[in-house]
């Protein structure tokens, strides 16, 4: 099968940036999670997750999105979203609450502000 | 098959039933037919002589008003017309026999409103009133345009949908008989399978006749459906032969070249043509009703006739039953002279070849395929070329199209592994690039030193859009719906089989509802003394003025660019050429794996993208159509190999999808499904979640137009 789906990672000093192209469904939501579990290393206060190339994310992509929140919060390390305004995908995010459960902001530079303000990392 | 599909009649019927009895008494239709005549459809009155005075009114109109006005004037100026009182004033002459049922009828008023679609004017829409005290005004030529605008749009996606079912069932059609016609080695066996294949889908009988060098004609093939009347017709021909200086029929059509259609045959016309009474008489049992003859034109030589007949069945032939017999002459034509030009071992290695091509080119919603492949005169010459479609897991179509080095059965035999590993690679999912370089890998390990140029293109009709190789082959060509024709070089690489590093980049095409891609090789464009640009600057001559349909485009570039009948090369041909899809419904049945969401996603944008549905709405449609087909997917789990379908239909302002299965139902599990069934009540309106013993539908609906 073709990939759906591609990642590519940056860092920004204290901040690993994943962006996510493509689309997230039951297909290939679960080894998505694996890899950008992975591509998050533990030095880092948290984890910016450009989802402005994501084309389609369901339920399955919302539900890797709680499970990546979770991890990451166990490692204590956040999760912010940057979903543009305009995206389609934005939506169904807040329909299921997904904003209640992690930061969703409009753009990189938003959430990688929004993360700068949430303070020091906690040893 | 020529007769409009039931949704077509239905849609069209609603929209003069629509109006009556709460806004108008009668009602009436009036559709733009492609040929520039009305076709009217009304709500029917109660009274059966009350419509056809109606009729007859209507008759009378057109014939003392012409399209000075009525509904032929609004149609052409697309300005409404209202009369609030018609009481005392008849716009028409009333005879005497008609006073009193006129009296009864007693019109009052009435309006006539364009129907517009797509920003075209496809036809008027005439209300009626006999109501005493219902005398139209301004706000009912209002609501009146509203029901217009709306059932404008939903008679002319009908008609839409009925144009592309009836091109798609001529063009599997044709398929068909195209593929039985290459089959076989024996000419005469040949014709009478296209015979059996004609009866009685397009006609009670079917002769087909040959002219012999000496130019005597014979009948090569005939099939009726009552086979008792192939052995009257065969007395009838032994005791009557045909007179070859005929001034009409079969002789007439070899002789000039020309069709014949005789819609309707009457009893007067047996009678003027034939002369001899037990001949009429004959002619007489044979019930003919309706007969189109087509001359077997192939290279500029008419070679026969085919015979089509309706007798028993009371059907009648049309202008475009006469076109679509032209279209499939040609091909029987192509077969006859084919089998007449080559020995019996240059078929043998052009069977070889053509059981080694695709028997059927894929069927996908929204895109045309078109192909041809015509092997080089001389049998050391055959073999080598191919072309292929592949409807690939993402919901895109691979496309190629090869030439292999060399000539004769090995070339053939190379052509073959060419073939089913680029297939491979393709369906695999590696994309154009990776698939076409793992192909130049391949060669390395083939026992000589074979190499082909092809171009290996994806299409991905969400986004029309090409993603393509081009390794050593020459240039595809585009043509815009304008006829403007570009060559497509992109970067171009080296063939296959030449060098183990050679790089393959793919390039990005842009490729828009209704253009042409035509893929070929070099047999199409090279000519002696001449160079390879001028042969393709000749073909991008020849496509630009290419007839529209694309079975016919393929085979006019073939017989203009390349009109020579000693070839010395194969020529390959594959078309595509992406056309907007049916947008009133949606229909797919799908295997219960994962796997199949992205395809089922890709489907369903395309249509969706044909509604009038915003792009947010597309989104949110496809997202809910994704939980519930996942849905049926889990209840598939553990079940023997399962499918699920997805129906889609526009009805009214809504978009309203049904999903099933066929599995068990379970309760959602877990936070995670629940989520599903949350996205698609946040999404969606008035869904319904049926489970019965043979499986679960999910049915819902999604107003449109209006931002939620």
């Amino acid at each position: 099968m073709p990939e759906l789906a591609s990642l590519s990672v940056e860092r920004d000093s204290a901040v690993q940036i994943v962006h996510l192209s493509g689309e997230v469904d039951i297909s290939n939501a679960g080894p998505l999670e694996e890899h950008i579990s992975d591509a998050v290393p533990n030095d880092v206060t948290g984890l910016v997750l450009d989802l402005s190339e994501t084309q389609y994310l369901d339920s399955a992509g919302i539900r890797m999105l709680f499970e990546l929140a979770q991890r990451l919060e166990g490692r204590r390390q956040s999760l912010i979203l940057a979903v543009p305004e305009t995206a389609l995908i934005r939506h169904s995010l807040i329909v299921t609450e997904v904003n209640q459960a992690m930061g969703l902001e409009d753009s990189v530079d938003e959430a990688l502000e929004a993360l700068a303000g949430s303070g020091e990392p906690v040893d | 098959m020529l007769a409009q599909t039931l949704d077509y009649e239905r849609t069209l019927a609603d929209v003069a039933q629509l109006a009556v009895p709460e806004f108008a008494d009668w009602c009436a239709a009036d559709i733009v037919q492609p040929d520039g005549s009305l076709r009217q459809i009304t709500s029917g009155h109660p009274d059966p002589r009350m419509e056809d005075l109606l009729m007859e009114l209507r008759r009378r109109y057109r014939q003392e008003h012409g399209a000075s006005e009525g509904a032929m004037h609004v149609i052409a100026t697309g300005e409404s017309e209202l009369k609030a009182d018609v009481r005392n004033a008849p716009r028409i002459t009333i005879e005497s026999g008609e006073e009193s049922d006129y009296e009864a009828l007693s019109p009052r008023s009435y309006m006539i409103v364009p129907m517009v679609a797509r920003g075209r004017t496809i036809g008027a829409l005439t209300f009626l009133s006999t109501r005493e005290g219902l005398h139209y005004g301004p706000a009912d030529l209002d609501f009146a345009h509203h029901l217009a605008r709306r059932f404008g749009l939903a008679a002319d996606n009908a008609r839409l949908y009925n144009e592309a079912e009836l091109a798609r069932e001529r063009l599997t059609f044709l398929a068909r008989a195209s593929e039985l016609m290459a089959a076989s080695l024996d000419l005469e066996q040949t014709l009478q399978q296209v015979a059996y294949l004609l009866v009685p889908r397009l006609g009670d009988w079917c002769g087909i006749e040959l002219v012999d060098d000496d130019g005597t004609i014979h009948n090569a093939a005939t099939a009726h459906v009552d086979p008792e009347k192939v052995k009257f017709a065969d007395e009838m021909r032994r005791r009557f032969p045909v007179d070859p200086d005929s001034p009409t029929g079969v002789p007439n059509v070899i002789r000039t070249g020309k069709s014949e259609l005789y819609p309707e045959i009457t009893d007067e016309m047996l009678t003027a043509g034939i002369e001899d009474e037990e001949q009429l008489a004959m002619a007489r049992e044979l019930g003919l009703s309706s007969l189109l003859i087509v001359p077997l034109i192939a290279r500029a030589r008419t070679l026969g006739a085919l015979t089509l007949v309706h007798a028993e069945s009371g059907r009648r032939y049309e202008e475009e039953d006469l076109r679509f017999a032209e279209d499939l002459a040609r091909r029987a034509a192509v077969a006859v002279d084919n089998a007449r030009l080559y020995t019996r071992e240059h078929r043998a290695v052009v069977t070889l070849q053509q059981s080694l091509l695709p028997r059927q080119l894929p069927d996908i919603p929204g895109m045309q395929f078109a192909a041809r492949y015509l092997p080089a005169t001389s049998e050391v010459d055959v073999g080598g070329d191919w072309y292929d479609a592949i409807a690939l897991a993402d919901g895109n179509v691979g496309l190629v199209i090869g030439d292999v080095a060399g000539h004769g059965l090995e070339a053939a035999a190379v052509m073959g592994q060419f073939r089913n590993a680029l297939r491979a690679y393709a369906l695999d999912g590696a994309g154009p690039a990776a698939a076409v370089d793992r192909l130049n890998r391949l060669t390395r390990t083939f026992e000589q030193n074979d190499m082909a140029t092809l171009v290996y293109g994806e299409f991905d009709s969400t986004v029309n859009s090409l993603r393509f190789v081009r390794a050593g082959h020459p240039p595809p060509l585009v043509r815009a719906p304008d006829g403007t024709v570009t060559g497509v070089n992109g970067r171009g690489s080296l063939p296959v089989g030449v060098a183990h590093n050679s790089q393959y980049e793919a390039d990005t095409l842009e490729l828009a509802p209704n253009t042409t891609l035509l893929l070929y090789t070099d047999g199409l464009v090279e000519r002696r003394g001449e160079t390879l640009e001028d042969g393709i600057a000749r073909l991008e001559r020849v496509l630009s003025g290419a007839p529209s349909s694309l079975e016919e485009l393929c085979d006019h570039v073939i017989e203009t660019a390349a009109p020579d009948p000693d070839r010395a090369d194969d020529i390959a041909v594959l078309a595509l050429r992406p056309v907007p899809v049916d947008a009133t419904a949606f229909r797919t049945s799908l295997r219960a794996e994962p796997g199949e969401l992205s395809r089922l996603r890709r489907m369903l944008m395309r249509w969706l993208r044909a509604t009038p549905a915003s792009a947010q709405e597309i989104y949110d449609i496809t997202i809910a159509c994704g939980e519930a087909s996942a849905n049926a997917i889990e209840h598939a789990y553990g079940a023997r190999p399962a499918s699920f379908e997805v129906e889609g239909s526009v009805e009214g302002d809504s978009i309203v999808l049904r999903v099933r299965d066929y599995g068990s139902w379970r309760a959602p599990r877990g936070q995670h499904r629940g989520r599903g069934l949350k996205l698609i009540d946040a999404l969606m309106q008035d869904v319904r979640i049926d489970r019965g013993d043979e499986g679960t539908e999910i049915c819902m609906r999604r107003q449109i137009g209006s931002q939620a």
